[in-house]
């Protein structure tokens, strides 16, 4: 192992790679900010390109894409309340109200550092546990996803901002957005209206960008904007004494589950950093604050992708199954060019997988070194009046939402869900609860209803296997413990008052 | 006013069919003369997208204009359909298709009436793959199957994966509960924790896990021995009447014209006997079976297919 990892230190050290590695990460920087344009999207893009490469030069440059485009997706989504990519949608929720007080380079330092802790200890991960975890991760089955989904979808409450019944109806709202389409157990097709954009379903990036960056344009073309937003002249501090004091905590715990999650097959970083952000807010003291620009709310679901993203291609490099969308991308770019990525990989391409390995920790650290440049050029965009800024964003926004799957639908389902955003944010309609909906409603769903294909409808599925039904007990006693809190609450003061 | 609105409306109406005109007329002679999209129904990476992007590439030569790969995921490939079937059939759109008659059957796609076939290229063989440790051979499946039932994975709801595992359902009368799955990677995944008891699958994609002896075919669905696995039984010889498989090729949008289709036709032909795409079938376990079939043949046994997989879903 060690001479396999020095084998790649002198590979990714060749001067041609190292500018791969470079350039790499430049465009991922630029691709994860701009809306719609995601990491799956660039890879497959930039796939044709890399024909004429060596695999290995091919693969450290498509795998520093990806991952310095979840890095970057973050850069918008606390500057504009745009995110970059579906991965960033976490980050929006505090990021955004923190900078948005005046403390954008603030924001942008704490995500810079989870984010780079989060990869690296990914990385670090995958360096020395890939065989280990790739196997822990095959004995999740469909009950234990379900489990996990359901325990996400109880912290509602706390995404809520202290409006429950509103939350509910937010996440009962974005559930029922996840099933529209033709439903991938039954081929039966659901809410679909004959509509040939709706029954492939509603994406997921339309709706976000909808929800948070066009209802955001919306909101502000009626505020005055000529009032200079500040911030964009004060430094960068990436590292904060007293913040990262505050935050490192959090860091270490979403880098730990991020990782776990990102190696689960077919979970990929935007879960991660939702469940993350939720154990976030419920393992607080105060959370409360969460939502109003808690410097834990941006840590948790950046250094969380970052380390999922890393841990999405545990199973991907070990047994050749996806962990993700992007994952599956570099699959079918694995044959491509002619490797069957599988069980075998590990030994019988180790120079190029090691080569990976090194190539990730660079790009990692040079995230962190290379980001204060980029996102300066990128403040400086805040200068610009926002009656100028707004359009473009709004054209980013529609181009990047066409680009995901070339569909003028999901532009137009961008459009209406920004409409509705706007609508939401007039009526002081939390969106969060939605967005929880929307991304774990599909796997709520599906292994819920897998779970019992499985177990030939015998609903004991959940509770014979301990994780699951660990997991689906944590998540009912969280959703009745505030239940019970209040109804002992009152019998205490209705007995004080009969006392009294 | 009327008037004028009328006078405009027809000027216009008029120029724009010229346009029409002159473009079609131009494009039968000179086709191809501007780049080609193919729509790709699902998301890259997958089996499909692989088959459309190593085509198309060699196809860019054959040709002389670019190539387009556009994937427009949905709705297990009908979404892509559908909309090469809104789309003018002027050669420019052209669509990689797999799953074509379940999805017709199914009531996703208008089928032949939207679509005309332009060559089949791949015709795969299904296997049924398990655990070495859980089942020997098939005999221990079927032995199993009749005690106390198996759980077998399939991607897709209603596809050929399903459709087939209920066909051999039906021929065998065997107790086989099938567990859909949305990716080949979900279900590689569950069949190598072992929370399935097997899965339906082509050779190619389950390669790795049968040559590191996670997994091995149990039976192919087809009339003769494979080559890489003379051991493994076929559906035939166990007097199972079924030899399908995952079939990919290429359709147009419905008008698109004759000329035309017989240019993409013979471009594909060559692409087909290229020793580039011969390596490329060879090195994913394709060559089982002939792929190549001609738009006539194609067009025959996709006909044969829609009808009899239509009265399995009745």
């Amino acid at each position: 192992m060690i001479e396999s990892l020095l084998m790649g230190i002198e590979t990714v050290f060749q001067p041609l790679n190292l500018l791969i590695l470079f350039s790499a990460v430049f465009i991922g920087f630029l691709g994860g900010a701009l809306p719609g344009i995601s990491g799956t999207m660039l890879v497959v893009i930039l796939l044709p390109i890399t024909y004429g490469f060596d695999t290995t030069s091919a693969f450290l440059l498509l795998t520093a894409i990806y991952a310095a485009t979840v890095f970057s997706g973050m850069i918008s989504a606390i500057l504009f309340r745009t995110p970059g990519t579906p991965e960033a949608v976490a980050t929006v929720f505090d990021g955004y109200p923190m900078a948005k007080s005046g403390h954008s380079s603030r924001a942008l330092g704490i995500a810079i550092v989870s984010s780079g802790i989060g990869g690296i200890f990914g990385t670090l991960v995958l360096i020395f546990l890939t065989p280990v975890l790739a196997s822990v991760a095959l004995t999740f089955s469909s009950p234990e996803f379900f489990g996990l989904a359901l325990l996400g979808l109880t912290v509602v409450a706390s995404l809520s901002a202290g409006q429950l019944s509103k939350g509910i109806i937010g996440v009962a709202f974005g559930l029922f957005i996840a099933t529209i389409g033709i439903d991938p157990l039954s081929g039966t097709q659901r809410y679909t209206f004959d509509m040939n954009g709706l029954s492939a379903g509603v994406e997921l990036i339309p709706v976000l960008i909808g929800l948070f960056a066009v209802a955001e344009v919306l909101k502000k073309g009626r505020e005055n904007t000529k009032e200079k937003q500040e911030a964009s002249n004060t430094k960068i501090k990436i590292f904060e004494k007293e913040i990262f004091k505050k935050i490192y905590r959090t860091i270490t715990r979403s880098s730990l589950m991020g990782t776990f999650i990102g190696i689960l097959p077919g979970v990929g970083a935007t879960t991660a950093s939702m469940l993350s952000y939720s154990e976030a807010v419920r393992w607080s003291k105060n959370p409360k604050k969460f939502g109003k620009g808690a410097p834990e709310g941006i840590a948790a679901p950046e250094s969380a992708n970052n380390s999922a993203a890393m841990g999405a291609l545990v199973p991907l490099l070990a047994l050749g199954i996806p962990g993700s969308a992007t994952t599956a991308v570099l699959i079918g770019a694995f044959i491509l060019h002619g490797l069957q990525p599988g069980p075998n990989l590990l030994e019988t391409q180790s120079n190029l997988v090691y080569a990976i390995f090194i190539g990730l920790l660079i790009v990692n650290t040079l995230i962190i070194v290379c980001s204060k440049p980029f996102i300066k050029l990128f403040t400086k965009i805040m200068n610009i009046p926002y009656y100028i800024l707004g359009p473009i964003i709004l054209m980013f926004c529609i181009i990047g939402t066409f680009a995901v799957r070339n569909s003028v639908f999901d532009v137009w389902v961008m459009l209406i869900f920004g409409a509705l955003g706007y609508l939401f944010t007039r009526i002081n309609f939390p969106v969060a609860p939605i967005v929880l909906g929307v991304v774990l409603g599909p796997i709520a769903e599906d292994e819920f209803r897998r779970s019992l294909q499985l177990s030939g409808g015998n609903w004991f599925v959940f509770f014979e296997r301990p994780v699951s039904a660990g997991l689906i007990i944590v998540a009912v006693l969280f959703l009745v413990y505030p239940l019970i809190k209040k109804l002992f609450k009152k019998s205490k003061s209705s007995l004080q008052s009969e006392a009294g | 006013m009327k008037g004028k609105v009328l006078l405009l409306a027809s000027i216009g109406l008029s120029v724009f069919l010229t346009g029409c005109d002159a473009v079609s007329s131009e494009s039968v002679e000179d086709y191809p003369s501007r780049d080609i999209e193919i729509l790709v129904g699902h998301g890259p990476g997958g089996g499909t997208d692989v088959f459309a992007r190593t085509v198309g590439d060699l196809l860019e030569e054959e040709l002389g204009v670019n190539i387009n790969i556009v994937n427009m995921e949905g709705a297990g490939g009908a979404t892509a359909k559908n909309e090469a079937g809104s789309r003018p059939g002027d050669g420019y759109t052209l669509v990689a298709s797999s799953a074509f008659a379940p999805a017709t059957a199914q009531g996703n796609i208008e089928g032949l009436d939207d679509l005309r076939p332009v060559a089949r290229m791949q015709s795969d063989v299904f296997t049924v793959l398990a655990n070495p440790e859980v089942y020997e051979d098939f005999d221990e499946f079927v032995e199993a199957a009749e005690n106390e039932g198996v759980e077998v994975g399939g991607v897709g709801a209603g596809d050929m994966d399903e459709i087939t595992a209920n066909l051999l359902i039906e021929e065998t009368g065997l107790d086989i509960n099938y567990v859909s799955f949305e990716g080949a990677g979900d279900m590689h995944a569950a069949a190598l924790g072992g929370h399935i008891d097997a899965m339906m699958e082509e050779p190619g994609p389950a390669v790795e896990y049968i040559s590191s002896g996670d997994l091995i075919p149990l039976i192919a669905f087809n009339d003769e021995r494979l080559d890489d696995f003379e051991d493994i039984p076929t559906t035939v010889e166990k007097d199972i009447d079924l030899i399908d498989g995952v079939e990919r090729g290429f359709v147009a949008p419905a008008d698109t014209p004759d000329e035309i289709v017989s240019e993409i036709e013979s471009a594909l032909q060559n692409v087909y006997e290229s020793e580039e795409y011969q390596q490329h079938a060879e090195d994913q376990y394709l060559t089982y079976r002939e792929g190549w079939l001609g738009s006539e043949e194609y067009e025959q046994k996709l006909e044969e297919d829609i009808e009899r997989i239509s009265e399995v879903i009745d």
